[in-house]
């Protein structure tokens, strides 16, 4: 069972519905057509990083992010101020959000890690990005949790040297039972 | 036809941009060139672009100015059409990930000024005309050199992994007597 039960729940509640449906589900004054090209825009930029997969996860902890982290993430995504751009709506920064975590530099699609991980950890992995580089928590993803989350899933490449360590000490237990102390 | 960048007057337009780029520009000057982007709705452009600007360190602001230099540029949007309002947005994306370089150097480079136009184009969305189609296929999912650099991360991983598991197997095989 997962650790994350309220955040689970949360993500469950979005069933499959699209990015767009979610965007104007999270702010209902969000333009449906606005929304559609929203969409087509985060797809290319999903497309564009080899990130395809990875759509409709971060567009969900985007919502999960901006509509459970109160007026937390507001105040963390700086925006120009309002004489000169009219302040982000939550669907804006829901979006901005997910662009962000399309770009990631992290595994691609089919890669070695993303390939093999569950739809539900990959979310965690991508809510525990937003907590570390917003500074804010989530739910019962506290920033200490999201340190954890994020160093176990390994989707980033400077975290492939200790993985690769660890999966070859297993290798060496299970085949020739070398952990016969522990 | 709408929706293509004829290449040689984007790198001729990129290039005239990249000189006479001469000190560093600030939100203003970036704000000022999303406006003149045609007929989008200016306020909503300004805000995508105003929240999504943090992701852009400060040192690589003269790419994005340049960016939208290029797309905002008159006779460019007569063959593009209108930029999706989000542009800005897509835009910054790609330049987040950019490494680490020397931008005014770089900006400058004749091979990095095409790599920015092509990963641009996929960002908004665009091709190229006045290349042929092939041609312009195979470099627009070939060239973008950070994700190619994943890929050769991902193939590097996975022989690691079967080199380490290798050793291992190494370490336990019985040791041959001399001469067999």
């Amino acid at each position: 069972m997962s650790n994350f039960s309220d955040i689970d729940r949360f993500l469950d509640s979005m069933g499959r519905r699209h990015p767009r449906t979610l965007l104007c589900e999270l702010e209902p004054d969000f333009n449906a057509d606005v929304a559609a090209k929203v969409e087509e825009g985060l797809r290319a930029v999903a497309e564009q990083w080899k990130h395809a997969s990875l759509l409709f996860p971060a567009v969900r902890v985007a919502v999960l992010a901006e509509s459970q982290s109160g007026n937390k993430l507001e105040n963390l995504m700086r925006a120009l101020p309002g004489d000169i751009a009219p302040t982000p709506s939550p669907a804006m920064r829901a979006t901005s959000l997910a662009m962000r975590l399309l770009a990631l530099p992290i595994d691609i699609d089919n890669g070695p890690i993303l390939g093999p991980m569950g739809a539900r950890d990959i979310e965690h992995a991508l809510l525990a990005w937003v907590v570390i580089n917003y500074s804010t928590g989530v739910g019962s993803m506290t920033l200490a949790r999201a340190k954890q989350v994020w160093q176990k899933a390994e989707l980033a490449p400077e975290l492939w040297e200790e993985r690769i360590k660890r999966l070859a000490q297993e290798y060496e237990d299970e085949k020739y039972g070398t952990n016969a102390t522990s | 036809m709408k929706g293509m960048i004829p290449m040689t007057y984007a790198m001729q337009i990129i290039g005239q941009c990249a000189e006479e780029l001469t000190a560093r520009p600030d939100i203003e000057d970036i704000l000022t060139v999303i406006a003149r982007g045609g007929d989008v709705n200016i306020d909503r452009a300004f805000t995508w672009a105003s929240v999504a600007l943090d992701q852009v360190p400060s040192g690589k602001m003269p790419i994005l100015y340049v960016l939208e230099a290029v797309f905002t540029d008159e006779e460019l949007l007569g063959f593009t059409g209108p930029l999706p309002e989000d542009a800005a947005m897509r835009l910054i994306q790609l330049i987040a990930r950019l490494g680490t370089m020397d931008v005014m150097t770089a900006l400058r480079d004749r091979a990095f000024q095409e790599e920015l136009l092509r990963l641009s184009a996929l960002a908004l969305g665009l091709g190229f005309s006045g290349e042929r189609e092939a041609t312009t296929r195979f470099l627009l999912t070939t060239i973008d050199s950070a994700t190619a650099a994943l890929e050769q991360q991902s193939v590097n991983y996975t022989n690691r992994l079967n080199s380490a598991k290798a050793a291992v197997d190494n370490k336990h095989r019985p040791a041959r007597p001399y001469g067999e």
